[in-house]
C-alpha cells in the first residue's frame, strides 16, 4: 500500500462514520481524519498515475482501493449533509451547533435553508394574506437524543445508572442504549456506535 | 359557509396521498393546495369582518375573541399542513436525486412541479460548490460502495475514442465493454453508456 501509517487512517475514517451514521445528531466535524484520508487520496493517485503504464495489475488494486477509501468519505460528508438539510433551520439560529460542523458546512446549511425558505415562499406562502405569509414559526424538527442505539464499549467505565437503564459499560460490551446516555461516553471515544 | 367539514381537511389529504406513495414522489396536488389557499383567505376574511366593528381593541368581546382564534388556529394548522407536505415533497426529490444521480427517471420529472425543478436545480449547484470547496466530489450516485473494479457497459451512442487505464478504446454503439468504473463513471452519468451487470 502506498504510504505509512493510512492503515489506520482508513480504520479511523470508517469508525468516524460508522458513529456520524447511527448518531442520531450531528457529531463535530472530524478535521483530522479528513484532511488526512484527502492528502492519502490524492498521494495514491499520484501514484496510480505514475504506474498506469508500466504496471496494470498493482494500479488496478490501488484503484480499487482508492475507490473504496473514497467512497467512505463521501458517504461520511453525505451522512453528515442529510443531517445538517434535516435541521437547517435550527442550524441557522444556533451558534453553538455551527461550532460542530466545517465552515463549509455552515455555508452549505445556510444556502440550503434560503433555498428551501424561498421555495416554499414561492410556491404558497407568498399568496398568502400578509400576516400570515412569513416563514417564522414555521414547524421545526428537533433531534430524538433519546433514541436507542446500537453501540460497542472501547473503554472500562464501569456500571452507570440512569433513571431508565442501568448500564455495564465494560471493555468489549455490546448493548442497545439511549443515545442521550452514551452521548458524553462517545465524545471521549469510549463507546463506538454500530 | 354551509359545508360542515372539519378546518384543514383539505390539506390533510395532501398529506394522505404523499403517505399513499410511499417514497416516491406523486404529482403535485395543486388542485387541493389552491383550495387550501383560499380556505386559510377566507378565514382571514372572516375574522377581520367580526373585529371591524370595534374602534378600540379592548372593546372586542370574549366570544369575539374566541372565534378569531379559532380562525387564526385554523390558519396556523392549514400552513404547518402544506409546509410539511412541500417539505417533504422536497425531500423525496432530492432523496430520488442521490438514489439515481443527475439524470432522474422520468416519473420523477414528471411528478415536481416547476417550483421543484428549480430547486433542483439549484440544489445540484450546492452540491457543486460545496464538493468544491471540500475538494471531494459528492455529485454523483453514492448508494453502492463499489464491489468491482470494471463492470460490464453497453454503448448506446458512438462517441468516438475514450480514455482508460488501459489506454485509449474506441466506443461505438450496440456495443459491450468491460471497463473501469472510474474511466466510465462520466459516460454513465450522461446516459452514453448503460451498465448490464
Amino acid at each position: 500500500m502506498a504510504g505509512a501509517d493510512d492503515g489506520s487512517i482508513t480504520h479511523a475514517l470508517k469508525r468516524v462514520w460508522q458513529n456520524e451514521a447511527f448518531a442520531p445528531e450531528i457529531l463535530p466535524f472530524e478535521t483530522q481524519v479528513v484532511t488526512e484520508v484527502r492528502s492519502l487520496l490524492s498521494n495514491q493517485e499520484q501514484v496510480i498515475a505514475d504506474l498506469a503504464s508500466s504496471d496494470n495489475f498493482t494500479s488496478n488494486v490501488l484503484q480499487m482501493e482508492l475507490d473504496r477509501v473514497r467512497y467512505c468519505l463521501s458517504s461520511y460528508l453525505r451522512c453528515r449533509l442529510v443531517k445538517i438539510e434535516k435541521f437547517s433551520h435550527l442550524i441557522d439560529e444556533d451558534e453553538e451547533v455551527q461550532e460542530l460542523l466545517a465552515e463549509e458546512e455552515v455555508v452549505y446549511a445556510r444556502k440550503f435553508s434560503r433555498l428551501v425558505h424561498r421555495h416554499l415562499k414561492s410556491s404558497f406562502l407568498d399568496a398568502l394574506p400578509r400576516p400570515f405569509a412569513g416563514t417564522r414559526d414555521l414547524p421545526v424538527l428537533s433531534v430524538d437524543v433519546d433514541k436507542h442505539v446500537l453501540c460497542v464499549v472501547a473503554e472500562d467505565i464501569g456500571d452507570v445508572q440512569f433513571d431508565r437503564e442501568d448500564l455495564e459499560l465494560e471493555r468489549g460490551n455490546m448493548m442497545l442504549a439511549r443515545y442521550s446516555h452514551l452521548r458524553t461516553f462517545l465524545f471521549e471515544d469510549k463507546v463506538q456506535l454500530l | 359557509m354551509g359545508e360542515r367539514q372539519a378546518y384543514a381537511a383539505a390539506a390533510i389529504e395532501l398529506l394522505k396521498e404523499l403517505k399513499r406513495a410511499g417514497n416516491d414522489l406523486p404529482p403535485a396536488n395543486k388542485a387541493i393546495l389552491d383550495y387550501v389557499g383560499g380556505e386559510i383567505r377566507m378565514h382571514c376574511d372572516e375574522a377581520r369582518a367580526l373585529t371591524r366593528e370595534y374602534e378600540n381593541e379592548l372593546d372586542v368581546t370574549p366570544e369575539v375573541r374566541v372565534a378569531v382564534a379559532v380562525h387564526h388556529a385554523a390558519i396556523e394548522r392549514n400552513k404547518r399542513i402544506v409546509v410539511a407536505y412541500l417539505v417533504e415533497r422536497l425531500r423525496r426529490v432530492r432523496s430520488i436525486r442521490w438514489e439515481h444521480g443527475a439524470l432522474m427517471p422520468e416519473a420523477t420529472r414528471d411528478a415536481m412541479t416547476e417550483g421543484e425543478s428549480d430547486f433542483l436545480t439549484a440544489y445540484q449547484g450546492l452540491l457543486l460548490d460545496f464538493s468544491t470547496d471540500m475538494g471531494v466530489d459528492l455529485t454523483g450516485q453514492l448508494t453502492e460502495p463499489p464491489r468491482d473494479l470494471f463492470i460490464e457497459v453497453r454503448a448506446l451512442e458512438s462517441c468516438g475514442e475514450i480514455w482508460t487505464g488501459a489506454g485509449p478504446i474506441h466506443i461505438e454503439k450496440n456495443n459491450t465493454y468491460l471497463l473501469r468504473k472510474s474511466d466510465v463513471e462520466d459516460l454513465l452519468h450522461r446516459g452514453i453508456l448503460e451498465r448490464t451487470s
